[in-house]
């Protein structure tokens, strides 16, 4: 029995317990994205797992310069010269790659229910992400860029709206579409039951014309997270290629002409190389007509990306498809731009 | 005195709790018998949309795939033997183009599409790729549920609603929420336009998110799953993402077909 003079004082304690509960229950009713987040598209796995083939940047709205930089990319080469060996792929390349993610809550040091942020898992070559939801700032654009950026959100609903700058400039896909210091990122984490649709929206001003916009699905898991080995934190980049060793570190150069990787597309799909090099008109429907316009049945098909094994284009591998002879007008820039055919020289 | 402030006190504290009580912010409560969906909609879907192909699938989606590449959809044998016979030149003799324009299909054709309410319980969505029409029902008849099959199936919809806060109905605080479209009772048709075949006994749940992006632009994210116990041997998920147009702008009706880019 509590006396009657301690009852004010007793009900003002069971009150205060009950508000610091019920704000506790408030503060975590924000809708939870803590859990092991797989794929959800397992049969697309065997194509991500080794990328888009190489010089296949259909879809992708890359303007004048990204094409020239995506037209220069070595598929054998890039990730072996010194200054790339220990490089993460961009926080962009989220949704992009076969492995999942672990996202997790991180609680206000003085009272641990007070959601400040989440926490997004890295992996052997993506980069952690810290996505801060506590009304901070972005940095400063002059500010230290890294591979995973500077992500701040807040709630819309279901929807986690992200906001990602300072990024560092690399590749925002595996066959290396390019991707400058400049770039943000608009992703957009929705989660609905057991699936989590990440959307997220590049913007580029030195490499793309238009948004680049894709969208991936994870589903929940009670597997254990499935983390890379090692990270490259441990890499210690290492000589490799020959003509790295000479006084001027020459990487070997892959000029536009030169670049087999171009000839992929068309051999093996039909698609003329300059039209597989991106721009910002293919991600609308009314590219199907300027696209019947140069597009010729291969007489050489490679059924599933047969010859793209294991991460590293194996051209040598791949069955001699009939000679393709680019139809007349493929070398008209789809892009706007006049780009060196694929295996001429101007 | 101090007992008067005490009492205060208290008073503040269990309206403030009363208040955090009311605030919980997960309703998915569905519909209210009074409110049609057209009143309960979080996001106004009206309007043109324009499907995005990005590099996900731009291949399969703008060329249609040659004989043989069925990658990415997890068929099984049956499925396969049923594509490898299959024929286009005798499924447009016989007139059964629009098989690869039925509902499992025809989110991810590259197309416009036209959303409209066609009454305040049934959402319509006009495609000018094959000039179908789909119907999200969230409110269906028993009449209606148990239709015959058509192209287009039995679609029952049901918006997600999240309210912030717990704010009341009416309190006029912003809503959000997302689109849940499951869709039955289909014809048999194809996935692709080389032949990659589902089944009556397929089924499907879509789910639509919208989301508005600063610069002003605003998606629509769909996400689909599709089981189907005759022809896969999993589900298959596909996403396909809308960008809403200010007009009608690119709108072209065109009639099925399976004359198109061919690998």
């Amino acid at each position: 029995m509590i006396p009657r003079t301690k009852l004010p004082a007793a009900l003002l304690a069971n009150s205060l317990g009950l508000a610091l509960l019920l704000y506790a229950g408030r503060a975590r009713a924000q809708v939870d994205l803590s859990g092991n987040w797989q794929p959800a598209e397992p049969p697309f796995a065997q194509l991500i797992a080794t990328g888009p083939p190489p010089g296949d940047f259909l879809g992708i709205p890359l303007n004048r310069e990204g094409r020239a930089l995506a037209a220069s990319a070595n598929p054998d080469g890039t990730l072996e010269e010194l200054g790339h060996q220990c490089q993460e792929w961009l926080t962009t390349f989220f949704g992009g790659g076969v492995f999942g993610v672990e996202i997790r809550p991180i609680g206000d040091r003085l009272n641990g229910a007070h959601i400040v942020a989440w926490h997004l898992s890295g992996v052997t070559d993506r980069p952690e992400q810290t996505i801060w939801i506590d009304g901070r700032s972005p940095p400063s654009s002059s500010a230290l860029h890294t591979w995973g950026g500077f992500a701040i959100g807040h709630w819309e609903g279901n929807t986690l709206a992200v906001s990602i700058s300072n990024i560092s400039d690399g590749w925002m896909t595996h066959n290396f579409a390019p991707e400058s210091d400049q770039a943000t990122v608009d992703m957009f984490l929705s989660r609905q039951n057991n699936l989590l649709v990440v959307t997220y929206i590049i913007h580029d001003p030195i490499y793309l014309s238009a948004p680049f916009i894709r969208a991936d699905t994870y589903r929940l898991s009670e597997a254990s997270p499935s983390y890379g080995i090692g990270t490259v934190n441990d890499c210690l980049p290492a000589e490799s290629l020959p003509g790295l060793n000479d006084r001027n570190r020459a990487a070997p150069a892959m000029l536009p002409a030169n670049n087999p990787a171009l000839n992929f597309m068309m051999n093996h799909y039909g698609i003329p190389s300059q039209i597989a090099l991106g721009g910002a008109e293919q991600m609308y429907p009314d590219f199907q007509r300027q696209l019947g316009r140069l597009y010729r049945v291969p007489k050489g098909y490679c059924v599933q990306y047969c010859c793209f094994a294991q991460g590293a284009f194996r051209g040598d591998q791949c069955p001699a498809p009939a000679p393709a002879t680019p139809p007349a007008g493929a070398a008209a820039s789809a892009g706007g731009d006049d780009l060196p055919a694929a295996g001429t020289r101007p | 005195m101090n007992r008067v402030v005490g009492f205060a006190a208290i008073a503040v504290l269990w309206a403030a709790s009363a208040s955090l009580l009311w605030a919980q912010p997960v309703d998915r409560s569905g519909q209210s018998q009074a409110a049609s969906a057209e009143t309960q909609a979080p996001v106004d879907l009206t309007g043109y949309w324009v499907s995005i192909v990005g590099s996900n699938g731009w291949l399969f989606r703008m060329v249609v795939p040659q004989r043989g590449q069925y990658a990415g959809i997890p068929i099984n044998g049956r499925a396969r033997a049923f594509a490898d016979a299959w024929s286009a030149a005798a499924d447009e003799a016989a007139h059964k183009q629009c098989e690869a324009y039925g509902a499992a299909a025809i989110m991810q054709i590259p197309e416009r599409l036209h959303v409209s309410w066609q009454d305040p319980q049934t959402l319509q969505i006009q495609t000018d790729a094959g000039m179908q029409s789909r119907l999200l029902r969230f409110q269906p008849t028993q009449a209606q549920r148990m239709a015959a099959p058509s192209r287009q199936g039995n679609s029952v919809a049901q918006w997600m609603l999240y309210r912030p806060g717990g704010a009341g109905r009416d309190s006029g605080a912003p809503r959000y929420g997302w689109l849940q479209v499951i869709t039955t009772h289909m014809l048999p048709g194809l996935l692709r336009k080389n032949g990659v075949p589902y089944s009556a006994q397929a089924s499907m749940t879509e789910s639509w998110q919208y989301i508005s992006v600063p610069d002003g632009e605003q998606l629509l994210t769909l996400t689909t799953t599709l089981t189907d116990p005759v022809y896969l041997a999993a589900p298959y998920l596909f996403n396909s993402v809308f960008q809403k147009q200010r007009d009608d702008s690119g709108w072209m009706p065109s009639p099925c077909s399976l004359e198109e880019l061919s690998q």
